[in-house]
C-alpha cells in the first residue's frame, strides 16, 4: 500500500504550521538567571554563571545580535542552557537543521529536559524530519502524560509519517486531555476516515463541530465520512456547506466528485474533480478518480494524462514518506 | 429438442456416494445439519497433512506458500484433495523433508494420502496449484508452482501421474505463484498463465530486519516484497501439447515486474474472449483485456480494478470472481494486506466500481491479511456469499501488540449475501471453525460429500489444514452442473453456465486457478432457494458456441456435453 493516500486530503491545513503549534521555549529573564543545572553544579566558574545571566537577559530583551557571540562561546563550552537558547535562535532564524544538532547534543546531557525536547520536536518538524519529532514527542508524552498538546502533536506527526494507527492512539489520548478538544477530535476524525472507520469518524467530527461549528476542515472531513458510509445526499450537502464557507476546499470538491461518480454522472464528477485537483494538485486520490471519470466519458487521452499525473503525485507522496520514515526501527512498511 | 440430453447426477449415480454423505456425519456422530454451519472434520476424516514452514519466517519465501486443489483425479466421481507443501531456506535442498499430499476421497467420509504412490509428493518448494485436463482424456492434470522449476503432473488415468513440465515446456522457473489454464486463443486447447512474485537468490537472501523494507511498525521482520526485485509473469501457449512462451507477444509479461500472486481468467466484458486478472502484491493489479487476436491490452486503471477507490496500491493476494448480484456480470473480489481492505469491484458492464464499503464486505477485513477467498452460495439461497481466510506474514507480531493489525493467527471471515448488492458479516455465527485463529493461505471450494452443500478446504501456512464440512441447516435447493467440452478442453474451462428459475438468472464460470493459488472444483454449483424446478440452462462454451437446455428438477447433478457443430454428426447429449 502506498503510505500516504487519504492522509493528505482535508488535512493539509492541519499539518500546515504544525511546528508553530508546539509552544516554544521562551527565554525569560527569570529562566536566564536560573541555575545552570545539576551537571555543572559545584564546578561552574562564577564567570560562566554571570555570562549566562547576561546572555539570558539580552535574549529576553530581544537583543539577539548582542547576545550571540557569548551564546555561541558558552554553547561550545558545553553549557546545556546555552545550547538550548542557541538552538532556539537558530530555529527562529530558519536554520532548523543546525538547531536539531545543537539540541541533540544538549539532550545527550539532559535527556528529560522538557524545554529541550519540545524545541527538538519543533526543530524536527521544521526540518521535515517527523520521525525525529515523533520520537521527542513520545518522550514528552511519557514524561508528561497529562499534557494533551503533546499527545495531539504526536498524533498529527504520526499521521504525517503515514502511521494512522499510532496517530489514532495518540489522538484518542489528546481528546481526553485537551480543553477544548475540538482540534483533537477533528484530527481523530480525519485519522478515522483514513482508517475507513467512517461511523467513528462521523461521531468524532460531529463532536468537533459541536464545539467549533464553523471549522471548514471538520465540515469537509464530515462530508468524507458520510460519503464513506454511503450516505450520498447528506455527503453532498455537507460538502456544499463546506464550500459555502471555504470555496477552495479540495476535500469538499473531491467528495462532490465522488458522489457524482457513484451516481454515474461522470460529467459532473469530472467538473468537481477538476476543481479538486486545481485546489490541491498534490492529492493523488482526486487525480485517480478524475482519470476514471474521463475514462467513463470516453475521453481516453485525458484519462491517460490524468493517470500519469496521478502516478507522479503518488510517487512523490511515497518518496516524501520514505524520506520521513526513520531508517530503523521506527517505521518501515511492507 | 435440445442438442444435449441430461445425464443423471454424477455423484448421485456413483455407488455409495449417497451413503458417503451420511458416513461423513455418522463418523463424527453428528446429524447432517448442525448448529454450526461449518464443522471441521480434518482429523476425523483421516487428514494428517501438515504444511511446514520455518517458524520464524525470516525470509519472505517462507510466508507465501499454501495452495490447495479439489479435483477428481481418480475419476471415481468424488472430490479428492491436493495440499501443496513448502520447504524452508534451511531445507531448500532436501525436497523430501516436506511432502505434499494427495488425499483420495474414500467415499465413506475419510481420506487417504496417496501422494507418494501417485508420484506427486515431492514437487520441490511448492507454492500454488491449479488443475485442468490438458490432453482431453477426461483426467485432470495437476500443475504445481514453486521456487525453482514448476511441476506438471500428467494424469495417467491409473491413479498415478508423470511429471512432464520440462518435457512440455511448462517448468517456467524463478518463483512462481498463481497459475490457471484457459483457452485464451480459442484454438481448442488449454494455455497456461503463471504469475511470478519476487526474484530470489537462495544464496544471497536479504537479511532479516535490516533496512526500511525489513521493518513493520518498528518490529524487525522479513524483508519484502517492497525493496526486493520483482519479476515477470508468463503466458504459455499450448501448441499441440507443448507449451510456448508468448508472454511478450501477448502483452502480459508484466514489464513493470510487479509482485504477482492470484489470478482469474474471466470474460469481464462479455465479448466471448477470456480476459485475465492478476492480483499484484504492493502494486496495481492488472486487467488484461483479450483483444481476440492473441494480444491483450492492460486496462486495470481505466476499468477501475487496479487500485483502491482512494487510488491506493494494495497488497493483492487472492482473487474470487462471481455473479454476486445475479445480473450475469462477473465481479472481482481481491484479498489484501492488513490495514487495507479487501476490495470488491462490481462489474458495471463497461467498467468496474469499487463497492467494498457500500457492499459491507470491507470494514471487518481491515485488521486482517486476506488470502484464500471464494464467492460461493453457502446456504443455497440463490445468492453468492463470500468467505476469506486470513493470517499474517510476520510471526513477530505476537511479541508485540499492535492495535490496528490482528495478531499472526487470525480468524476467517464470512459474509452472507443479502440479495440487494450488500453483504452482512456473519463470521461469528459460523462457529468455532471460523473463529479458530489460524495462518490461512489457500482455500478451495467443492462439495466433498455430494450432499448439495459446498464445503471448504483450507491450507494453512503453519500446521494442519482444515476440512470444513457445510452443515447448514435448512439449506435451499441446488443444482450442480458438470460440463464436458469438445476436444482437448474436456472440463470446458472458461465456460459460462446460466441457470434460469423464473425471472432470475444465475451465472457461474468454470475456472482453472482461483482464490489464493488454489483450485476449486470444476463442477458449477447453483443454490436455487425454494425452487423445486429450474426453467432452463444456457451454456456459453469456451469456443463461443452457445447451447440451450430445458428445465428440470433441482437437487441433483447434471452433466452437459457440448454439442457438435452444426452439420457434424457426433456425440451430442449425455
Amino acid at each position: 500500500m502506498k503510505l500516504g493516500l487519504g492522509m493528505r486530503s482535508g488535512f493539509l491545513a492541519v499539518l500546515a504550521g504544525l511546528a508553530t503549534l508546539i509552544p516554544s521555549a521562551t527565554v525569560s529573564a527569570q529562566s536566564a538567571a536560573g541555575p545552570e543545572g545539576s551537571i555543572r553544579a559545584g564546578s561552574q566558574a562564577p564567570t560562566r554563571a554571570q555570562a549566562l545571566e547576561a546572555v539570558g537577559a539580552a535574549l529576553a530583551a530581544g537583543r539577539i545580535t548582542e547576545a550571540e557571540p557569548a551564546l555561541r562561546r558558552l554553547a561550545a563550552e558545553g553549557s546545556v542552557r546555552a545550547m538550548g537558547w542557541l538552538a532556539k535562535v537558530e530555529l527562529d532564524a530558519g536554520r532548523p537543521t543546525y538547531a536539531m544538532a545543537l539540541l541533540e547534543q544538549a539532550l545527550d546531557v539532559a535527556p528529560h529536559a522538557e524545554t529541550l525536547l519540545r524545541d527538538y520536536a519543533r526543530a524536527s518538524l521544521a526540518s521535515q524530519a517527523p520521525a525525529s519529532a515523533a520520537s521527542a514527542l513520545e518522550r514528552l508524552l511519557h514524561l508528561y502524560p497529562e499534557h494533551g498538546t503533546y499527545a495531539y502533536m504526536l498524533g498529527v506527526t504520526q499521521l504525517q509519517l503515514g502511521n494512522p494507527v499510532a496517530a489514532e492512539a495518540a489522538l484518542e489520548v489528546a481528546t481526553t486531555r485537551l480543553e477544548p478538544p475540538d482540534r483533537a477530535l477533528l484530527a481523530l476524525g480525519v485519522v478515522q476516515n483514513k482508517l475507513k472507520r467512517f461511523a467513528e469518524a462521523r461521531r468524532s467530527l460531529r463532536q468537533s463541530l459541536a464545539l467549533k461549528p464553523g471549522e471548514p476542515e471538520a465540515q469537509a472531513a464530515l462530508a468524507e465520512a458520510l460519503h464513506g458510509l454511503g450516505e450520498l445526499d447528506p455527503a453532498e450537502s455537507q460538502a456544499r456547506r463546506t464550500l459555502a464557507i471555504a470555496p477552495d476546499h479540495g476535500t469538499a470538491h473531491l467528495v462532490i466528485g465522488l458522489v457524482a461518480m457513484e451516481r454515474g454522472d461522470f460529467a459532473a464528477a469530472a467538473t468537481a474533480l477538476e476543481a479538486a485537483v486545481a485546489v490541491d494538485p498534490e492529492e493523488p486520490r482526486a487525480h485517480y478518480q478524475l482519470s476514471l471519470a474521463y475514462a467513463r466519458l470516453g475521453e481516453t487521452e485525458k484519462s491517460k494524462q490524468r493517470l500519469e499525473r496521478y502516478k507522479e503525485v503518488l510517487d512523490a507522496v511515497e518518496a516524501q514518506l520514505t524520506d520521513a520514515a526513520p531508517p530503523s526501527p521506527e517505521g518501515g512498511e511492507r | 429438442m435440445s442438442p444435449t440430453a441430461w445425464s443423471p447426477a454424477r455423484r448421485a449415480a456413483a455407488p455409495g456416494l449417497a451413503a458417503a454423505a451420511l458416513a461423513f456425519c455418522s463418523l463424527l456422530g453428528t446429524a447432517p445439519t448442525s448448529a454450526q454451519p461449518f464443522e471441521e472434520v480434518t482429523g476425523a476424516a483421516g487428514i494428517t497433512f501438515e504444511h511446514r514452514s520455518a517458524p520464524e519466517k525470516k525470509y519472505i519465501l517462507e510466508s507465501m506458500s499454501g495452495g490447495v486443489a479439489l479435483l477428481d483425479f481418480d475419476l471415481d466421481g468424488d472430490l479428492d484433495i491436493y495440499f501443496v507443501n513448502s520447504l524452508t531456506v534451511e531445507t531448500a535442498k532436501q525436497p523430501k523433508t516436506a511432502p505434499s499430499a494427495l488425499y483420495v476421497n474414500r467415499g465413506d467420509g475419510t481420506f487417504k494420502d496417496v501422494a507418494k504412490a501417485a508420484g506427486v509428493a515431492y514437487p520441490g518448494w511448492g507454492v500454488g496449484v491449479c488443475a485442468a485436463d490438458i490432453n482431453g482424456d477426461k483426467a485432470p492434470e495437476i500443475y504445481v508452482t514453486g521456487v525453482g522449476a514448476n511441476k506438471l503432473y500428467v494424469n495417467k488415468r491409473d491413479g498415478t501421474f508423470e511429471e512432464k513440465a520440462a518435457a512440455l515446456g511448462a517448468d517456467v522457473g524463478g518463483w512462481s505463484a498463481g497459475c490457471g489454464f484457459a483457452d485464451y486463443d480459442r484454438d481448442g486447447d488449454l494455455d497456461l498463465f503463471v504469475t511470478r512474485y519476487v526474484e530470489v537468490d537462495l544464496d544471497n537472501l536479504p537479511v532479516f530486519g535490516e533496512g526500511k523494507t525489513c521493518q513493520y511498525r518498528g518490529i524487525a521482520v522479513q524483508c519484502g516484497p517492497r525493496g526486493l526485485p520483482g519479476t515477470t509473469d508468463v503466458l504459455l501457449r499450448n501448441d499441440d501439447g507443448r507449451f510456448t512462451d508468448v508472454s511478450k507477444k501477448a502483452g502480459v509479461h508484466d514489464p513493470d515486474e510487479f509482485f504477482g500472486l492470484g489470478i482469474a481468467w474471466v470474460d469481464v466484458d462479455d465479448d466471448g474472449w477470456l480476459d485475465l486478472y492478476v492480483a499484484n502484491d504492493s502494486g496495481p493489479n492488472y486487467l488484461y483485456r483479450n483483444l481476440g487476436d492473441g494480444i491483450f491490452e492492460e486496462l486495470g486503471f481505466p476499468m477501475g480494478v487496479a487500485v483502491s477507490e482512494d487510488g491506493g496500491e494494495q497488497g493483492g493476494m487472492g482473487v474470487a470472481v462471481g455473479d454476486y448480484r445475479n445480473d450475469g456480470r462477473q465481479a472481482i473480489f481481491v484479498t489484501n494486506f492488513s490495514e487495507e481492505y479487501n476490495t470488491l469491484y462490481s462489474n458495471q458492464g463497461d467498467f468496474f466500481t469499487d463497492v467494498s464499503f457500500r457492499s459491507g464486505s470491507a470494514p471487518s477485513s481491515l485488521r486482517f491479511v486476506g488470502w484464500g477467498t471464494a464467492l460461493f452460495d453457502a446456504d443455497n439461497d440463490g445468492w453468492l456469499d463470500l468467505t476469506v481466510v486470513n493470517g499474517h506474514v510476520y510471526p513477530q507480531l505476537d511479541e508485540t501488540k499492535l492495535a490496528a493489525s490482528a495478531a499472526y493467527r487470525q480468524p476467517k471471515l464470512y459474509y452472507r449475501n443479502k440479495g440487494d448488492g450488500t453483504f452482512v458479516d456473519e463470521s461469528k455465527a459460523m462457529g468455532a471453525a471460523f473463529a479458530d485463529l489460524r495462518v490461512g493461505r489457500g482455500l478451495a471450494v467443492g462439495d466433498l460429500d455430494g450432499d448439495g452443500r459446498l464445503d471448504l478446504v483450507v491450507n494453512d501456512l503453519d500446521g494442519a489444514p482444515q476440512v470444513l464440512m457445510n452443515r447448514t441447516a435448512r439449506p435451499g435447493r441446488w443444482l450442480a452442473v458438470d460440463l464436458e467440452g469438445r476436444g482437448k478442453n474436456r472440463d470446458a474451462i472458461g465456460a459460462l453456465v446460466t441457470v434460469r428459475t423464473g425471472k432470475v438468472e444465475r451465472t457461474r464460470l468454470v475456472q482453472s486457478g482461483s482464490s489464493y493459488l488454489s483450485q476449486d472444483d470444476f463442477t458449477r454449483h447453483f443454490g436455487l432457494g425454494t425452487a423445486d424446478r429450474y426453467d432452463a440452462i444456457e451454456v456459453r462454451w469456451p469456443d463461443g458456441s452457445v447451447s440451450e437446455h430445458p428445465g428440470g428438477e433441482t437437487n441433483r447433478t447434471l452433466t452437459l456435453k457440448q454439442p457438435d457443430p452444426p452439420g457434424k454428426k457426433g456425440s451430442a447429449g449425455e
